[in-house]
């Protein structure tokens, strides 16, 4: 990896051992060193916002403290290592508390002290920089634009309603089918919201066991029950600031939901154990595959819960009724799978994308992912065919008699069609089963009404 | 003459650079001479502040060069200033860190071919 070079000033009013010093930190090539010899110079350079500057402490011109203290102001990013030849312990500890990184003695080993001492600097300053371009990153991963895919106008009115709930701090209630994304949703509202700065906590109600989810959410005191040995934080207080995602919301008990109820309504909260109250600015997104109003009706949810979280809903449209973004989606997938293992890239044939097509996908884009992997990974070319796209279910979309303006010939056609899929495309097997001749089978092969593998044509 | 200062350890340190090493030489023959003369000056006048200033910047010199013969005394005269109490030793001692400043620049001068 390119080291990037570190920019240090070296300030000191004895010109000998100022250059002393640059001398020597220039040995290493990553280093840009400078040299001031008065306050007034540094003063007028300090806009460049150095990385590192080493400071005397007794300039003559400006008080070293003084001179610290501007410092921190204009370039409050710059670590400051002091070097004093004044043995006072009393104004190093000061120095420390005004914000200088590091103390060194006027000595001998002066040099070695300060090269060790910069050497340890520059691993923060990369580390921090590191942070930063990490931190971009993670926007950027949930850039929704970006994360989320699909052209079709179902998910374009997500993007929508998204938008929204990113402008404001109004409770968001997710729903959709298990696989279709709603902690992605949640995700990327929060990253891309005023709050990003602060956590996303997530709290899968339905993974918590009931007797331990009040502790989980507000807390408890040391000694509030059996087991608790420690004070803890709850996910409400980690939250702070940020967004707490409460994930299949419909599993919570009635007397919790009390509870939850009156940390939303009040906001605050009490650790369990405590009298103390405390005050809790967090934004609510909750999601759950169930239909909650039907959930009310059963009696399993509060009503004025379910008005309280209700705030924005976004219902998230199941996979197969997005059909332009499967293959979109699949793509995507193929080429990220493709590219995290270093295989060559991949794509569909046209049976594959039509198998894609045409099936019901019941776990949705999870579903999705784990089938195009597998595929990527059982394809030995460049295509993947439809042998590779492994669905263990039987297409569950099968034919609804009654609905759709079909002719009695598409309906044959189809029913000949699925019967050929389920049985492996074995003609008589099929034949003998619908009770027609096999050469009708045979002739609409041929004419192209029915499709075959192409395992069994070659054979 | 005895040879005054020593820079074996500015030698060590920056490894071996002949040239950098000239370049500290220079800066000594164009520094050292002032600030000796100011040290004068201030103790001339018990100007305890720029005594001890002057004294200060000097000790970082002085050890640089590795000028034993004036190690502790600079260090006396720093201790002093800061505690601005006089003595009757003092101008003597000024004194003989000038001469002895003098001397050394002489030594460089020489040493280093310089002007």
């Amino acid at each position: 990896m390119l080291r990037e070079t570190v920019c240090i000033y070296v300030v000191d009013d004895d010109v000998l051992y100022c250059s002393a010093l640059a001398h020597y930190l220039s040995l290493n090539p990553d280093y840009k060193v400078r040299t001031f010899h008065s306050a007034k110079d540094l003063k007028a350079s300090l806009h460049e916002n150095p990385d590192i500057i080493t400071l005397d402490y007794s300039m003559p011109d400006t008080k070293g403290e003084d001179l610290l203290g501007l410092i921190m102001q204009e370039s409050p990013e710059t670590k400051v290592i002091i070097i004093s030849g004044q043995e006072d312990i009393k104004v190093a500890i000061d120095l420390f508390k005004k914000g200088a990184h590091d103390y060194i003695q006027k000595d001998a080993d002066t040099q070695q002290r300060l090269w060790m001492a910069i050497q340890n600097l520059r691993e923060t300053i990369e580390l921090k920089k590191e942070v930063e371009s990490l931190k971009k990153e993670v926007e950027k991963k949930y850039d929704f634009q970006h994360s989320i895919i699909g052209n079709s106008t179902a998910i374009k009115k997500i993007f929508a309603l998204m938008e929204k709930a990113i402008s404001t701090n109004i409770t968001v209630s997710i729903t959709g089918e298990t696989g279709t994304g709603k902690e992605l949703v949640a995700k990327s509202i929060h990253f891309n919201s005023e709050r990003k700065k602060h956590a996303f906590v997530p709290v899968n109600v339905a993974a918590i066991p009931r007797d331990l989810l009040e502790s989980e959410l507000f807390g408890h005191e040391k000694g509030a029950f059996t087991g608790a040995a420690n004070r803890r934080i709850g996910k409400f207080e980690e939250a702070h600031n940020g967004t707490l995602f409460l994930d299949e919301i419909g599993e919570m008990d009635l007397s919790m939901q009390a509870k939850l109820l009156r940390a939303l309504q009040e906001k605050e909260i009490t650790r369990i154990g405590s009298n103390e109250i405390v005050k809790v600015n967090v934004r609510i997104i909750v999601a759950t595959h169930r239909n909650l109003q039907e959930e009310i009706a059963k009696g399993n949810f509060r009503e004025d819960l379910y008005y309280r979280l209700l705030g924005l809903p976004i219902a998230l449209p199941p996979l197969r009724d997005r059909e332009n973004d499967i293959l979109l989606i699949a793509k995507y997938f193929i080429d990220q799978f493709c590219k995290e293992n270093k295989l060559g890239k991949k794509h569909l044939s046209l049976e594959a994308k039509h198998k894609l097509i045409s099936y019901s996908f019941p776990g949705n884009i999870r579903e999705l992912k784990s089938l195009v992997e597998l595929a990527c990974v059982m394809s030995e070319e460049e295509e993947i065919n439809e042998e590779h796209l492994q669905i263990y279910l039987t297409p569950v979309k099968s034919l609804t008699y009654g609905t759709g303006n079909y002719t009695l010939r598409e309906y044959m056609r189809k029913l000949i069609q699925q019967y050929l899929d389920e049985y492996d495309y074995d003609v008589l097997k099929v034949a003998g089963k619908l009770d027609v001749g096999k050469s009708t089978i045979y002739r609409m092969i041929n004419s192209q009404q029915l499709k075959v593998s192409k395992r069994k044509i070659d054979a | 003459m005895k040879k005054l200062y020593n820079i074996e350890a500015i030698l060590k340190t920056h490894y071996g650079d002949q040239d950098f090493v000239k370049s500290m030489a220079e800066l000594f023959i164009e520094h050292l001479p002032e600030m000796s003369t100011e040290l004068q000056k201030a103790s001339a006048k018990k100007d305890w502040n720029n005594l001890y200033f002057y004294a200060h910047k000097m000790k970082a010199s002085i050890d640089l060069f590795s000028i034993e013969s004036l190690t502790d005394v600079i260090r006396k005269l720093e201790k002093q200033a800061k505690a601005a109490t006089d003595s009757n030793t003092l101008k003597q001692d000024v004194n003989y860190v000038a001469d002895i400043i003098n001397a050394c620049v002489a030594q460089i001068k020489n040493d280093f071919a310089l002007a």
